[in-house]
């Protein structure tokens, strides 16, 4: 498996008794798409939270190109390259869509409280480049147009691709999508998939956490299904989808 | 400088009343607060008498406290106790450092900046490793420190306080009301010009998105406590200068003028004035100190009815607060953004009806 970029291991994840995820492992390859469905309160979330660093594991391993990632803040692993989106779209509801992109290159930025107090003409300059970014990849989504808009004056399905896209910018190894359709339309879901695919010819590698088992079955060359915290199983989204414990474990969650 | 996120008047005039409230980074060249700054303080300048000259010296020395104050209130979201009691530490050291050979204007001032963030390290450590609430008690804790040492420092030799030697140019005193609030005004500027680079900036950007939700910010790639402690100790910094400046203004420099109740007041103000913008605090602090005069210039407006201006008189202080807590109530109720919030949207709204009547009659 030395040619995993996230290599998930033995995963256990509990809030106090309750196991929200008892021994998950899944192994995900450069430029990849890989679905992690299930029903809801199954832990995929708590799956992403506990790549990205947001919730402590009790038992197991997360590694990145082979590095593991036990004990780095949040803030760490984005800076190596892991980066996810919001389940909720209205986290960061403040911000003009232009300035929440930019924020997607925190890591890479150089964040100079006195320079930018006395702007040095080494932090404006940065900054100008990055605006200059942000609006070369608003462009390519043909989003230019709301570039000034507060994300809280957007539809719903807007501000989850505003969201994957501040995602992008920073250019992760890996993208980390925590239910991209909820709360979306139809229309929006075709605008998402796009972007998505589009992400996955780049060569980008993506973990996609979602209920709608279409949308992921579509995107993803693997998927791993999760029931009640526990792995039911791994493979190609036809193959897994025809097995009898999968669709029993959803018949009545869809 | 006041305009990064105060007035950032919209390309297209935005007057719309859906408008989401301050923490915008529009950037842009000198704005409209700029040149009310400037305005107002020329005028003061060139037309203001000893009077004037005084109350916009004190104003500018509240706003430098509460301008920064602002910034861990309002950007990083953190509430501190111990304004006070870091203008105390930056107060201090103006007075013992004037009568030395470092006493030359502005290095006590410098040397003040230099300790306030030194503290605000220090304090900044501890508390902020863990939640907002740990912060507010390790500066409540440093409040009462402060004021203990403070007494002791002073002793039964300095009863009434340290003496502050007035600063000199050579032969240039330093300390006549139009060179103090020519000072003053300058600092405040300068720390505005400051604060709204960085908050159109990066930094800006990231403590806005703490203040939204901590946990996602640093998904984004915050590191949380690195960013409260900057807020922290810039804060501190810069409200040392303003203690500093207090020195130089008021001459004497005793531990009493730094009570927990000035750290409340400013905290107050600061809501009061609005949090997110620049411009909110600058009120904030212009309310601090106009109110007693105002209440002052009413006890002598009835002057014909002596019981009622005595009364007046005597609450003076006590009316004061009560006002204060009235304001800070109806702030938290009724208008979020604090005085200048309320400005900007009648303003916005009497925009929005003067375009709404041009257009229908261009209509018609």
């Amino acid at each position: 498996m030395s040619e995993a970029r996230l290599d998930v291991a033995g995963v256990v994840v509990a809030f106090g008794g309750l196991k929200a995820v008892d021994d998950v492992s899944f192994v995900v390859a450069p430029g990849e798409t890989f679905g992690i469905i299930g029903p809801n309160g199954a832990g995929k979330t708590t799956l992403l939270n506990a790549v990205s660093g947001l919730v402590p594991l009790q038992q197991g391993t997360v590694r990145l190109d082979g590095a593991e990632l036990h004990g780095l803040r949040p803030d760490q692993r984005t800076a190596r390259g892991v980066s996810r989106t919001f389940q909720a779209a209205e986290v960061f509801n403040e911000f003009r869509v232009r300035d929440y992109v930019s924020l997607g290159r925190l890591s890479g930025q150089r964040q100079s409280v006195v320079g930018a107090a006395l702007r040095l003409p080494g932090i404006i300059r940065a900054e100008r480049a990055e605006r200059a970014d942000v609006e070369r990849l608003l462009a390519t989504y043909g989003l230019s147009h709301i570039a000034d808009e507060v994300l809280r004056e957007l539809p719903y399905g807007v501000r989850k691709l505003v969201d994957i896209l501040r995602a992008l910018f920073g250019r992760p190894l890996v993208l980390l999508l925590d239910e991209p359709t909820s709360g979306t339309a139809t229309s929006d879901r075709v605008a998402l998939r796009e972007v998505l695919q589009q992400a996955g010819q780049d060569g980008l590698t993506t973990v996609v956490v979602d209920h709608d088992v279409q949308f992921v079955s579509d995107l993803c060359d693997r998927l791993l299904v999760v029931d009640f915290g526990q792995e039911l199983g791994t493979g190609a989204p036809a193959e897994v989808l025809a097995r009898a414990d999968v669709r029993a474990a959803y018949v009545g969650a869809e | 400088m006041l305009d990064s996120q105060a007035t950032t008047s919209r390309a297209d005039g935005g007057g719309d009343a859906s408008e989401p409230r301050g923490w915008r980074m529009v950037p842009s060249g000198p704005g409209l607060g700029t040149l009310v700054f400037v305005a107002i303080a020329m005028a003061t300048v060139l037309a203001g008498g000893p009077y004037a000259l005084y109350t916009g010296t004190l104003i500018c020395i509240y706003a430098i406290v509460t301008v920064s104050q602002e910034w861990i209130l309002g950007r990083a979201g953190l509430v501190s106790l111990g304004s006070a009691a870091i203008m105390a530490i930056g107060a201090y050291t103006t007075a013992r450092l004037s009568e030395t050979s470092w006493g030359l204007f502005p290095v006590p001032l410098l040397v003040s900046f230099v300790f306030g963030g030194i503290v605000g390290l220090l304090i900044g450590v501890p508390g902020l490793r863990f939640k907002g609430l740990y912060l507010m008690l390790t500066t409540l804790a440093l409040q009462f420190i402060v004021m203990f040492a403070g007494q002791k420092y002073q002793g039964v030799e300095h009863e009434a306080g340290f003496l502050v030697t007035p600063p000199t140019w050579g032969s240039l005193p330093l300390n006549t009301p139009k060179a103090l609030f020519i000072i003053t005004a300058v600092v405040l500027g300068l720390v505005l010009f400051a604060l709204s680079g960085i908050y159109r900036g990066v930094p800006g950007r990231v403590w806005n998105a703490m203040r939204q939700d901590e946990a996602a910010a640093s998904v984004l790639g915050a590191h949380l406590v690195r960013w409260k402690l900057a807020a922290f100790i810039g804060s501190s910094a810069i409200t040392a200068v303003g203690g500093s400046l207090y020195a130089y203004q008021a001459g004497q420099v005793s531990y009493n003028s730094f009570s927990l109740e000035l750290s409340l007041t400013l905290l107050v103000m600061v809501f009061i004035g609005g949090l997110g913008t620049l411009a909110g605090p600058v009120i904030g602090a212009a309310v601090i100190v106009l109110l007693p005069i105002l209440l002052d210039d009413l006890a002598d407006a009835f002057a014909g009815l002596p019981d009622v201006a005595n009364w007046l008189f005597i609450n003076q202080a006590t009316l004061a607060n009560g006002l204060y807590g009235l304001l800070l109530l109806l702030v938290l109720l009724f208008e979020r953004d604090g005085i200048f919030g309320l400005g900007r949207r009648l303003g916005r709204g009497a925009l929005g009806m003067g375009r709404r009547l041009t257009t229908t009659r261009g209509e018609n």
